[in-house]
Parts: structure tokens; C-alpha cells; sequence
């Protein structure tokens, strides 16, 4: 009987320090955990849009509910809150190589150019006029910062609709050409009006997605030349 | 004697209602008595678009960086600390320079001389406020707006440090270099205001 209750013991206690083993392994750190602080790049900005939103939020508090039916309530607390967002028209240059540029015949330059990205560079919120703006009082309740954290936060996963992002990628095309073709034809001698500024046009706009800070077009496979 | 049974059929009859309430309740799905219930309700509002402005900007380097921020605050609670992330770029701003490039061409050898303004931050105002991180406590509205100031100048002090500023010029020559080489001049050179 001793060495059956010491061998049930033995393996419990082996189990134990393999679970432990186990939890110490899922410890280590993760690469997501460490930023990469500096960054070189080369990227023209060509337009900036200023966009501006009013967030609009209410809470009503039941300090008495009764299967679901509200017996006493407090007045409603309402926020305003103006936030501005800046976002920036950009075209990265870093994967430009010899092959974007395409010389025809009749003395003709092709300019493929990359898909534009559109990061936001900036969110201001005003909360010296949302304090004139919103209703909020010791009887209604006040808003806490991570709350008001949190409405920003929605409304700027909010702020970038579709028909926006198009035309924000169309503009940054179009001013990009307005630079890049005097540019060019400087530099290698054609005359502006034999240099064609290319692009893609099917253009994925509704698989666009939002990366930390950058909204970019998910790129089309096949699609270059 | 007669007003105590009085009372004990009264607790009883409460008990016996209570327990059908509750029983109800939890055929139901929903909790009987519920007390502070918070319903917040965000509304829809609309995006609207103030101002495009057309910029030649070049950017060289990008920092991304992080500041806490301590502040003493008149209250119950004390103390407030938030985390401002941020996300500054260096680079060259040409809108006030439209002749940065100049092409000589000279027995069929070309060169470019490029004249480049002294590299600067980009943006101004480089703090997310959707991403600051509340560790604790609560603020005024012009405390935060403080604070917000407070890391903001420190994050743009250490992002336009000497050697970023440097790295981003070796990258703008680097990147130059390589564009105007492959666009047909032979040499390139490149002076850098003050």
C-alpha cells in the first residue's frame, strides 16, 4: 500500500513540474512587443486633408431597474467632443527601381507609378471647447479620460469611409503627376507631353485596411507589369 | 401573540413572492433587480472634409516614440499619469522651393545640382490622441491639455536629435543619388541650406 501511495505521489508531482515547465515556456517575448523606434524611408507627401468630426455620445443611468423596467433614472450626461484628423496623401518611393520607368518608341517615357497610402498623421481633439459643449454635472456624472480615450478611439476607426478614400488616392495621384512630370522630363530630356504618368486603376479600395497608423490599398496580385 | 403570527405569515407570503419572482426571472434570462446601469449610446455623425492642401514634401526618416507624463492634481485622487505615443517624420519641406533641382548638360555628360532646405519635422502636432494610455487617475479638461503639451515638447526635442537629423540626410543624398542616376545624369550634387 506505501509504494502504490508513493508512486501516485511521485506522479502527480511530475505532472505538476511539467505543467510548470509548460507556463514557463509561453513567457518568452514576443516580437510585437519591441518597436522599431527609427525608420528610413523615402516617401512623397502630396496632399494633406483636414478632416473634422463631432463626436456625439449619451448615457442614461437606471439606479434602479426592476425586471428590466427602469424605476428611477438620472438625468442623461451627453458629450460633444471636435477632433481634428490630418491625414497625409503619401507615395513610397523605397520599392521604385529601373523597371518602373518604361521607354517607349517615338520616344516616349512611362512612369508606373506605386500605390498611394493614406496615414494619419495626427488626431486633435478639443476638450476645452467639449467642456463648453457637452452636459455633464456631479448629479449627471463626469466622463473619466479613459472614456474619453475610448470615444476618440472609436471615432477614429470610424473616420475613413470609402468614397472618402478614393478620392483621397485619386487627388494624391494627380498631384504626384503635377510633380513628378516636370521632373522628369528635366531630367531626361523628353518633353512633358511624351511622358505618361501610369497607374494601376483596379485599385482594391474596399479590401483597404488600417495598419496602427497607416491606411493603405491591399495590393492587387498580378496586376503589374 | 396574534400580531407575531401576523408577521410571520407576512415574511413568509414575501419570501414565497420573491422566490417566484426570481424563479420567473430566471426562466427569463434577465436579472430581477439590477442597480447603476449605464447605457451608452454613440451617435452617428458624420466626417466631414475641411480643407485639402497640395504639399511636396520628401520624407526621410520616421521616429516613433513614447513619453510618460506625471502631474499633481488638485483632487481626491492626487496623482495623474498618461503615456503619449507618438509618431514624428523628418524630411525636407519644398513648397517654398521650386527650383531645388537644376541640369547642366556639357559635352553630352549631364549633372544635376540639387539646392535642399535644412531638414525639419514634418508634422507639428506628431501625438495620437486615440492611442494615450490612461494609467491612472483623472484629469481636467485644461490638464490634459498640459500634459499634452508637456510630452509633446520633449517627444519633438528628442526626435529632431542631431543624429536623426544626420541619418536623414544621408538617406535624402543616398535616395537622390539613386533617382537622378537612373534618370540619366552622370553626377549629382547636392548643397544644403542653412
Amino acid at each position: 500500500m506505501g509504494t502504490m501511495r508513493k508512486i501516485i505521489i511521485s506522479l502527480l508531482s511530475a505532472s505538476w513540474l511539467v505543467f510548470m515547465l509548460s507556463a514557463c515556456q509561453g513567457r518568452g517575448e514576443s516580437d510585437t512587443d519591441v518597436l522599431r523606434s527609427i525608420r528610413d524611408c523615402a516617401e512623397l507627401e502630396v496632399a494633406e486633408f483636414s478632416l473634422h468630426k463631432n463626436i456625439v455620445e449619451r448615457t442614461t443611468t437606471h439606479v434602479l431597474e426592476f425586471m428590466e423596467n427602469p424605476l428611477l433614472t438620472l438625468p442623461e450626461r451627453t458629450l460633444i467632443l471636435p477632433v481634428d484628423v490630418r491625414v497625409v496623401g503619401k507615395i513610397d518611393f523605397s520599392s521604385v527601381t529601373e523597371r518602373n520607368l518604361v521607354y517607349n518608341d517615338k520616344d516616349k517615357l512611362v512612369f508606373l507609378l506605386p500605390d498611394p497610402t493614406l496615414p494619419v498623421l495626427s488626431v486633435v481633439p478639443d476638450y476645452e471647447r467639449s467642456r463648453q459643449l457637452s452636459r455633464e454635472s456631479w448629479i449627471r456624472g463626469s466622463y473619466t479620460d479613459a472614456e474619453l480615450t475610448k470615444f476618440v478611439n472609436q471615432a477614429y476607426d470610424s473616420i475613413m469611409v470609402e468614397s472618402t478614400l478614393q478620392m483621397m488616392a485619386a487627388r494624391t495621384r494627380d498631384n504626384a503627376a503635377a510633380i513628378l512630370i516636370p521632373l522628369l522630363s528635366d531630367a531626361t530630356g523628353v518633353p512633358q507631353e511624351n511622358i505618361i504618368i501610369e497607374y494601376r486603376s483596379d485599385l482594391n479600395s474596399r479590401k483597404a485596411t488600417r495598419d496602427n497608423t497607416v491606411i493603405c490599398f491591399d495590393s492587387m496580385k498580378g496586376g503589374v507589369r | 401573540m396574534k400580531r407575531w403570527s401576523f408577521l410571520i405569515s407576512l415574511f413568509k407570503a414575501v419570501v414565497v413572492v420573491a422566490v417566484v419572482l426570481w424563479l420567473y426571472s430566471w426562466w427569463k434570462g434577465t436579472p430581477m433587480l439590477r442597480f447603476f446601469q449605464k447605457e451608452e449610446h454613440m451617435e452617428h455623425t458624420a466626417t466631414v472634409l475641411r480643407g485639402v492642401e497640395n504639399t511636396h514634401r520628401w520624407v526621410f526618416l520616421t521616429v516613433e516614440d513614447e513619453e510618460a507624463v506625471v502631474r499633481d492634481h488638485v483632487g481626491y485622487n492626487g496623482k495623474v499619469a498618461k503615456i503619449f505615443p507618438s509618431f514624428y517624420e523628418l524630411g525636407i519641406d519644398l513648397k517654398n522651393s521650386p527650383d531645388w533641382y537644376e541640369i547642366q548638360e556639357r559635352d553630352g555628360v549631364k549633372t544635376a545640382k540639387l539646392t535642399l532646405p535644412a531638414i525639419t519635422l514634418l508634422n507639428d502636432n506628431g501625438v495620437n490622441a486615440a492611442k494615450v494610455i490612461n494609467v491612472y487617475g483623472n484629469a481636467d479638461r485644461s490638464e490634459m491639455m498640459q500634459m499634452l503639451m508637456e510630452a509633446q515638447n520633449s517627444l519633438k526635442a528628442r526626435a529632431l536629435s542631431t543624429a536623426n537629423i544626420l541619418q536623414a540626410k544621408s538617406n535624402a543624398q543616398t535616395f537622390f543619388t539613386r533617382l537622378f542616376t537612373s534618370l540619366g545624369c552622370t553626377s549629382v550634387e547636392i548643397t544644403w541650406e542653412r
